[in-house]
């Protein structure tokens, strides 16, 4: 059973996503944890080694990064074809665009956040502008991450894109406008939001 | 055939570890990268089909393109070496293999740069604390002598390597790096890496 360490609202949220795409049977445990102004207190109940969120517990065994969940996830649960498996055509591809998103796409936003420049070289990211002209280029070709199909990686994708929305963090564009909505209509999110709120 | 898009002493030098530690054939792929003191000179744009920031690592597998070291990782040991350097997808380990390959890039490295760039002066740089991670990993690494557990993994190749790179100058002076780090340079397959990184 996968027990999912969450706290309404923040990064944890697209997990009851996921969790609900995967069709995987779970249950939320709320944690509390530190937030960006100082205030909270972390969890002694959270596994999270920071004290963060997300988190997941496989019977015991943790997971976190979110990349990582997501992969372990759609590795263990693959009836609804959530992510290509071992040995599958797109593996390479699905691997690469969640590293991705956990590597560069996120240390790009918190660079951006930071008002610092990102060291051509030195760093192993690149600034937003440069990470976001390859997303555009792949979502204005096809509907999602990894071609005609949802899978694990546009929840990662499109929930952060979701959650930017007007913020002058990501740059302006049709393609992004339409592909977080082609992803958030799914019944999943809308289920998942019922129960982030519950 | 796998080809490794390489830079000699750059963070592709541990994909070639990867490669030596699983014996399968493969053929390297010299490329140019700007080093981070602005030595050498950026890749052909021809190279962006497969890096899209011409950066390496890269590998090339039968036509397919991977990138991202964590991605490099996960692919060719699952697809190689499943139940050796990758834990099955059943073994209680996998967990802790997973979370560390991607905790390297998306957390260590980060933290890391942060760290070298001296953005970290009020330690709060939104990608986590140093001291953190760095109790993290020794709490890790006091509990069994390999990160994810009592054997070896391909989850080491990038944690250890990170923690021989940092250990100089970034990290604090502590015996669970030493001892890890030495317990890694004594794999034949690192010492065959070492020799041909050096050409």
């Amino acid at each position: 059973m996968i027990t999912l360490y969450h706290r309404s609202k923040t990064r944890s949220s697209r997990f009851i996503f996921l969790l609900e795409e995967l069709g995987a049977p779970y249950q939320i445990k709320h944690v509390t944890t530190r937030t960006a102004q100082g205030g909270g207190e972390i969890d002694p109940s959270n596994p999270h080694p920071h004290g963060k969120v997300p988190a997941i517990s496989d019977d015991g065994e943790i997971v976190f990064e979110s990349p990582a969940i997501v992969l372990y996830l759609t590795d263990k649960f693959p009836k609804n074809n959530l992510g290509p498996q071992v040995g599958e055509k797109k593996r390479g591809t699905y691997v690469s665009m969640l590293a991705y998103y956990g590597s560069v796409l996120e240390p790009a936003f918190v660079s951006k956040f930071m008002n610092v420049t990102v060291p051509v070289g030195t760093a192993g990211w690149v600034n937003v502008e440069e990470a976001m002209k390859f997303v555009i280029e792949i979502l204005g070709k096809s509907p999602y991450i990894l071609g005609d199909k949802f899978s694990g990686a546009d929840v990662l994708y499109a929930t952060t894109f979701g959650m930017f929305g007007q913020s002058p963090l990501l740059p302006k564009s049709d393609v992004i406008t339409g592909y977080v909505k082609r992803c958030l209509e799914r019944p999943a999110y809308a289920r998942a939001q019922e129960k982030d709120a519950a | 055939m796998i080809t490794l898009y390489h830079a000699p002493r750059s963070r592709s030098s541990g994909i070639l570890w990867l490669l030596e530690e699983m014996g399968v054939p493969y053929k390297i792929a010299l490329t140019p990268i700007v080093y981070g003191d602005g030595r050498g000179a950026s890749a052909p744009e021809s190279y962006r089909a497969i890096h899209p920031h011409k950066k390496v690592p890269a590998i090339d597998d039968d036509g397919r393109p991977v990138f991202e070291s964590a991605a490099i990782v996960l692919y060719l040991a699952d697809k190689y070496s499943l139940g050796n350097l990758a834990p099955r997808l059943d073994d209680p380990r996998r967990t802790a293999y997973v979370t560390w390959v991607v905790y390297y890039s998306a957390g260590m490295t980060p933290i890391a740069t942060a760290r070298f760039q001296g953005w970290d002066a009020d330690n709060n740089t939104g990608f986590g604390t140093m001291e953190d991670m760095e109790n993290f990993l020794c709490k890790t690494l006091e509990a069994h002598p390999y990160i994810a557990g009592d054997r070896f993994t391909a989850a080491d190749i990038l944690v250890g390597g990170a923690v021989r790179f940092f250990k100089s100058n970034l990290l604090s002076d502590r015996k669970c790096y030493d001892d890890y780090v030495a317990r890694l340079d004594k794999r034949p397959a690192f010492i065959r890496a070492q020799a041909k990184d050096a050409g």
